[in-house]
């Protein structure tokens, strides 16, 4: 395996690359960079329509034309109704990664049973739901890289995130590992990114003194830029990395280490 | 997609196996690269193969566990290209002694070539990170650091384990710098370190991976690549396992 390092910008043209909840944040930047690298693009997204607009119109400087899905990946028929439409289109999903995710930061006792079934369905079955649709395909073809996103609460405690958040990202660690663990025959890897404060939308609940609180406790003393998580995504997604499954990518600035 | 253009690179142990591979592509990505090596024939001949790929790049005799030879190291970088960007900490032995076989001395050298090799290493390097308030260090750990793996030797897996305490502790204390520590703990790899193994034992050990396969020495200087890059510049104190799923941390 010799690879020129600095000649392989076409290195995901010709992979059909899924990005849900693509509409805005860590997951518009996803899109982004696997643009750059020449990917063909499933955007998906419940219902930010402005937003995933304007992911559309950063993607056509890369010249880029992303197949738009609409739809709520919580739900298990419309993720198989989407599956069944890529295929239709592209015939293959190459890679999968599973970004689409909610926040709902509060206090363990003042989380009803709704907001709690919410999280769950939104954070962790929308994984079942789309790993389940999507794997046959990968099996059928023996290749397959499928990357979850997950987060330094999964780990290290809540850090101001509700409990139902960092229980639900954990169970995405747990996935990973067993899906890893039961499709490496095929050739299909599955990996987890857990990041922890990235510069996005979702972190913006926290008050200016908080956020300062948790930079201070960050050994890199900074938040991170989503550039440092999309790249962790295309190095995953990348060959090489095939020999890489089952592993959780920790990227934290140093907040937690283990 | 990684672009190392310009930077400086010392590898330890990069005469042959994992640590060649590793010279090689980090080359390849743009790098200047210090060959530092005990073994001097295969150091010669790693430094001629990554010359004739057009890299950049100087073989320095050397001892990790000798201070004297590790600060020539750094005074070559310096010298040669002027800068140290990358250090990827490397070197190492295999033993898969059982505990009462093993002698005082093989304890010592196996601690040594692995841990104080690494702490002289990055003892060297620190200061010239710290002042240009940048750097990457890679620290080469194993799977047996992580869980008790057939053969291999209790010297070896503390070892292997104490490299990866050391990388979180150095990460600790000098992220603030800007300077990234973090490990890569490859699992059962194909190099000479396995040679004397029989088909049966590698066998064995392929029917316990997930991939069912073992590692090549590419699987484990791509994730040096990865982490030597500035995609990686959010991660610190981080180990990436490369292990075709038999270990999942």
């Amino acid at each position: 395996m010799q690879i020129n390092f600095l000649n392989d910008t076409k290195m995901f043209q010709e992979k059909v690359v899924l990005i849900t909840g693509a509409s805005r944040g860590i997951g518009r930047d996803l899109a982004v960079i696997f643009a750059k690298f020449g990917a063909t693009l499933v955007l998906n997204y419940r219902s930010q329509d402005q937003e995933m607009q304007k992911t559309v119109e950063l993607l056509s400087e890369y010249h880029s034309d992303p197949f738009i899905c609409k739809c709520d990946v919580s739900e298990y028929a419309e993720v198989k109704k989407m599956v069944e439409k890529v295929l239709s289109k592209y015939g293959s999903i190459d890679v999968l990664i599973n970004n689409a995710g909610i926040s709902l930061p509060k206090f363990f006792m003042e989380i009803d049973e709704n907001e709690w079934d919410l999280m769950i369905k939104t954070n962790l079955k929308s994984l079942y739901n789309c790993c389940h649709n999507v794997l046959p395909i990968m099996m059928e073809r023996r290749t397959g890289k499928i990357i979850n996103l997950s987060s330094v609460v999964a780990k290290s405690g809540s850090i101001g995130a509700g409990a139902h958040y960092s229980a639900a990202k954990a169970g995405v660690i747990g996935l990973t590992k067993a899906l890893a663990d039961q499709f490496a025959e095929y050739d299909i890897n599955v990996n987890a990114i857990a990041p922890a404060m990235i510069d996005t939308e979702m972190i913006r609940w926290r008050s200016p003194e908080l956020l300062k609180e948790h930079i201070e406790r960050t050994p890199l003393k900074r938040v991170g830029y989503t550039s440092e998580v999309t790249g962790a995504a295309l190095f995953l997604a990348s060959e090489y990395a095939n020999f890489i499954t089952g592993y959780t990518m920790d990227i934290n600035g140093g907040m937690y280490m283990d | 997609m990684f672009s190392l253009q310009g930077q400086t690179a010392i590898v330890t142990g990069a005469s042959k196996g994992i640590g060649s591979v590793i010279a090689l592509t980090l080359g390849l990505a743009g790098a200047s690269v210090i060959i530092a090596d005990i073994d001097v024939e295969n150091g010669n001949k790693t430094s001629e193969q990554l010359k004739n790929s057009g890299i950049e790049n100087k073989f320095v005799y050397s001892d990790v566990t000798k201070h004297l030879d590790v600060a020539n190291i750094f005074e070559t970088a310096i010298s040669q290209f002027g800068t140290v960007d990358i250090l990827v900490n490397n070197a190492g032995i295999l033993s898969d002694r059982f505990i009462t076989d093993i002698t005082e001395q093989e304890w010592d050298a196996m601690i040594d070539v692995h841990l104080k090799g690494t702490f002289l290493m990055c003892r060297a390097v620190v200061p010239h990170m710290i002042q240009k308030r940048k750097g990457k260090i890679i620290n080469i750990a194993s799977m047996g650091g992580l869980q008790g793996v057939p053969l291999a030797g209790v010297h070896y897996c503390a070892a292997k384990g104490g490299i990866m305490a050391f990388t979180r502790q150095l990460a600790l204390q000098i992220s603030q710098y800007n300077i990234h520590v973090n490990c890569v703990a490859p699992g059962t790899t194909v190099t000479e370190m396995i040679r004397n193994r029989t088909e049966e034992q590698l066998n064995n050990i392929i029917r316990s991976i997930p991939l069912k396969r073992l590692g090549m020495p590419e699987d484990t200087a791509n994730a040096v690549l990865f982490l030597a890059s500035p995609y990686a510049d959010y991660i610190v104190g981080e180990t990436i396992d490369v292990n075709g799923g038999k270990y999942m941390s």
